[in-house]
C-alpha cells in the first residue's frame, strides 16, 4: 500500500464536495424531457463527471510525491481583509477614506513598506483615481461620505 | 469579399485619427503591464475592460486586442532582464534570453525578441486574413451539434495540453462550465444556484472572476516575499542593441520556424501562445547542430519561441471570430470583452460585421508597428519599470482591481466576488490545479450548454445526433484521441506499479 500524498486527497475532496453540493441542489430543477432537457441535467451530469475525476485524482494520489504546500497566511488575510474592507465601506464613507485604508492594509503585507511610502502612494493614488475614474470617466462614487 | 477590398475598408476604418489612438494606446498600457512581473495580457485585459465600456465596439476591440498583443511583446522583456517572466508564455525566452544578458548583450537579444516578434505576428496576421474568412464560410454550416462537440475539443485540448497534471486540468474546466451554471437558465428562465441572491441572477461576474483568478491570486503568490532584488539589470545604451552579424543570420530561419508552429498552435482551439513557445523551443534544440549551447545564451532559444507566441497570439483570433472559440483563458477575456460590446462572433461576423474585421486586421499591422517603434528606443524606461518595488506595485495593482471591478455594475457585490475568487485561484495554484481552464469553461459554459439542447431538440431527442453528423463526429473523435492519450500513460504507469506490487508481494 503506497503512501498518500495528504494535500492531493485535501483538494480531490474539496472538488468533489463542490461537485456533490451542485449534483444535490441541482436534483431540484425541472428535468425537461429526452427531447426538451430541463435546467437540472447539465449541472447534475457536470456534478457527476467532476465527483468521478476527482475519484482518478484520488486514485494517482497514492503515487504521488508528497510535496509541502506553503499558504502565505499574513499576506493574504491583510490584502483580502483590504479588499473586504474597501468592498464594505466605499458607498458608505466615500472613495477616499476607503482606499487609504485599502492601500494602508496591502502595504503593510509587504515588509519593506515605512510610513513614508504608504503615505505617498495613498496620496498619490487617492488623487489620480479621484481624477481618472471620478471626474473623467464618471464612476458613480462619492469622494468622502456615501 | 476579396483581400483587396478588404483591406482598402479595413484602411478606411483603422486609419482614423480616433482608432491610431485608441491602438496606440492599448499597445503602450499593455507593453506596460506586459513588462510588470506576474501581471500576464489576462489580467491587463481584464483590468482595462471597464474603461472600454463609453467606446464605440471597434475602438474598443482594437484597443484590448492591442493590450493582449502589447503584453506579450512586455513580457520578453521582464525575461531576458530580470530572468522573471511575466507570464509562463514568456518563461521560455528567459532560458537563452537571460544568459544572453549575463553576457552583456542584453540589448541584442531584445532587439531580436522585438523583431522575431514582429515578424511573429505579421506571417499569422496574413494567415488571419486569408483563412479566417474561409473558415467562417465553412463554419455557416455547424449547426449546433458541430458547435458543441469543437467547444468539446477546443475545451479538453486546453485542459490536457497545459503543463502539468492533465486530469487536475479537466477538474479546472469542468469547476468553470458548473460555475457557469449559476444563474437564469435562457432556455427555460428558471433561475439555478443563485441561493436567493439577486446579484446572481445574471450569473457570476466575467471581470470579478478573471481579476480574482489571475490578478489577486497573482499578488497573494508574490506578497510578502522579500523584495526582489534588480541591481542587477544593466543598463542598455542604444548602441548596444544591434545584433552582430552572426547573430542576424542565426535568429531569421529559427523565426520562421516559430512562426509556422506558433500559427497553426494558434489556430487549434484550447491551445494557447504558452504551449507554441515551447514546442518552438523544443524543435530548435532538436534541429540544431549543436543542442548543448541552449540554455547558455543561445539566439535561436529566443527567436524562435518569440515568434511563436506573437504567432499565435495573432493566429488565435482566427477560431475567436469565425466560431467564437478562444484559443486560451486570455482569448477568452476578449471574447466575453466582444460580447458585452455586443458583437457575437459567429461566421457570419466576416460578411456582417467586415468593417470590424478589416479594421481590426488593419489595427493588428498598426499595432504591431508601433511596437516595434516603441519597443526599442523606450528600453531604457522599461528598465525602469523593472524596478519599480513590490510595496508600491501591488497596493498600486490592488486598487486598481477594485474600481475597475466596482464600475463594471456600480456595485461593491462584484468586489466580494473578487475575493472569494481571489483565494480560490490562489488556493488552487497552491494545490497546482490550473486556474486558466476554469475561465475557459466558464466563458463557454452556457453556449455549450445551449448548442446542447438545441442539438438534441433539432433531432426530436435522438442522442446519436453528435456521431452521425460527419464533422461533428470527427471532432469528438479527435477529442476522445486527446483523452485517451492523456490516460495512456497513468494507465501504464498504474499498472506497472500493480505488477511491481504484486512481484514485491511474492518475495
Amino acid at each position: 500500500m503506497g503512501r498518500f500524498d495528504r494535500n492531493e486527497v485535501i483538494a480531490a475532496l474539496a472538488f468533489m464536495a463542490f461537485g456533490l453540493f451542485w449534483v444535490v441542489v441541482g436534483m431540484g430543477y425541472s428535468w425537461g424531457s429526452s427531447v426538451r432537457i430541463g435546467a437540472a441535467v447539465f449541472p447534475v451530469a457536470l456534478g457527476v463527471i467532476m465527483i468521478a475525476l476527482c475519484g482518478v485524482i484520488l486514485g494517482q494520489s497514492r503515487q504521488a510525491e508528497a510535496r509541502r504546500i506553503g499558504l502565505k497566511v499574513r499576506p493574504a488575510i491583510l490584502i483580502l481583509g483590504g479588499i473586504l474592507v474597501w468592498a464594505l465601506s466605499v458607498d458608505h464613507i466615500g472613495f477616499l477614506p476607503a482606499t487609504a485604508i485599502l492601500v494602508a492594509l496591502c502595504s503593510l503585507a509587504e515588509r519593506e513598506s515605512t510610513w513614508r511610502s504608504i503615505l505617498g502612494l495613498t496620496v498619490f493614488l487617492c488623487a489620480f483615481g479621484t481624477l481618472v475614474f471620478i471626474t473623467a470617466l464618471r464612476i458613480p462614487l462619492s469622494v468622502l461620505g456615501g | 469579399m476579396d483581400l483587396l477590398t478588404g483591406l482598402t475598408l479595413g484602411f478606411q476604418t483603422a486609419i482614423t485619427p480616433e482608432a491610431l489612438m485608441f491602438c496606440f494606446f492599448g499597445v503602450t498600457v499593455g507593453m506596460f503591464i506586459g513588462v510588470l512581473p506576474g501581471i500576464g495580457p489576462l489580467a491587463a485585459v481584464a483590468m482595462l475592460l471597464p474603461v472600454t465600456y463609453h467606446l464605440e465596439p471597434l475602438s474598443a476591440l482594437i484597443m484590448l486586442a492591442g493590450i493582449f498583443y502589447g503584453a506579450q511583446y512586455g513580457g520578453s522583456t521582464a525575461s531576458i532582464l530580470l530572468n522573471l517572466p511575466g507570464t509562463s508564455t514568456t518563461a521560455v525566452t528567459a532560458i537563452d534570453g537571460y544568459p544572453m544578458a549575463r553576457k552583456g548583450r542584453a540589448g541584442a537579444a531584445l532587439f531580436i525578441t522585438t523583431i522575431a516578434s514582429f515578424f511573429g505576428g505579421c506571417f499569422a496576421i496574413v494567415l488571419l486574413m486569408s483563412f479566417a474568412p474561409a473558415l467562417g464560410a465553412m463554419a455557416l454550416r455547424f449547426s449546433s451539434a458541430e458547435y458543441f462537440s469543437i467547444m468539446i475539443l477546443g475545451l479538453v485540448a486546453a485542459a490536457t495540453m497545459s503543463l502539468g497534471n492533465p486530469v487536475k486540468g479537466i477538474v479546472s474546466v469542468v469547476a468553470g462550465l458548473m460555475l457557469a451554471m449559476v444563474g437564469m437558465d435562457t432556455t427555460s428562465g428558471q433561475v439555478r444556484y443563485t441561493f436567493g441572491i439577486l446579484e446572481l441572477q445574471d450569473g457570476l461576474n466575467l471581470v470579478a472572476m478573471a481579476m480574482g483568478l489571475f490578478g489577486v491570486a497573482e499578488i497573494l503568490k508574490n506578497a510578502g516575499t522579500p523584495e526582489r532584488d534588480s541591481s542587477g539589470v544593466q543598463k542598455v545604451r542604444m548602441r548596444d542593441l544591434m545584433p552582430t552579424r552572426q547573430e542576424l543570420r542565426e535568429c531569421w530561419k529559427p523565426s520562421i520556424r516559430g512562426a509556422g508552429i506558433g500559427s497553426f498552435i494558434g489556430v487549434l482551439p484550447g491551445a494557447g501562445p504558452t504551449l507554441a513557445a515551447f514546442l518552438a523551443y523544443a524543435m530548435e534544440k532538436r534541429v540544431a547542430r549543436d543542442p548543448s549551447r541552449f540554455g547558455k545564451g543561445a539566439v535561436e532559444g529566443i527567436s524562435a519561441p518569440e515568434a511563436a507566441n506573437n504567432a499565435s497570439t495573432q493566429a488565435a483570433f482566427i477560431p475567436t471570430l469565425a466560431l467564437g472559440i478562444p484559443g486560451d483563458a486570455a482569448m477568452a477575456v476578449l471574447l466575453g470583452a466582444m460580447m458585452i460590446h455586443g458583437i457575437q462572433p459567429r461566421p457570419e461576423f466576416f460578411t456582417e460585421n467586415a468593417d470590424l474585421f478589416w479594421g481590426l486586421v488593419v489595427s493588428f499591422w498598426v499595432g504591431n508597428l508601433m511596437l516595434l517603434v516603441l519597443n526599442i528606443p523606450l528600453i531604457s524606461v522599461w528598465v525602469r519599470i523593472l524596478t519599480i518595488p513590490k510595496r508600491v506595485l501591488f497596493p498600486g495593482v490592488i486598487f486598481f482591481i477594485c474600481v475597475g471591478v466596482y464600475s463594471v455594475n456600480n456595485n461593491p457585490f462584484d468586489v466580494l466576488m473578487v475575493i472569494v475568487f481571489g483565494l480560490v485561484g490562489y488556493v488552487m495554484n497552491a494545490f497546482q490545479y490550473p486556474t486558466a481552464p476554469l475561465l475557459m469553461g466558464f466563458i463557454l459554459g452556457p453556449m455549450i450548454e445551449q448548442h446542447f439542447r438545441r442539438a438534441i431538440l433539432f433531432s426530436r431527442g435522438d442522442y446519436t445526433t453528435f456521431i452521425d453528423r460527419p464533422i461533428s463526429a470527427v471532432f469528438l473523435a479527435i477529442t476522445a484521441l486527446l483523452l485517451v492519450l492523456m490516460a495512456a500513460p497513468a494507465v501504464r504507469s498504474w499498472a506497472g506499479n500493480r505488477s511491481a506490487n504484486r512481484g514485491a508481494g511474492a518475495e
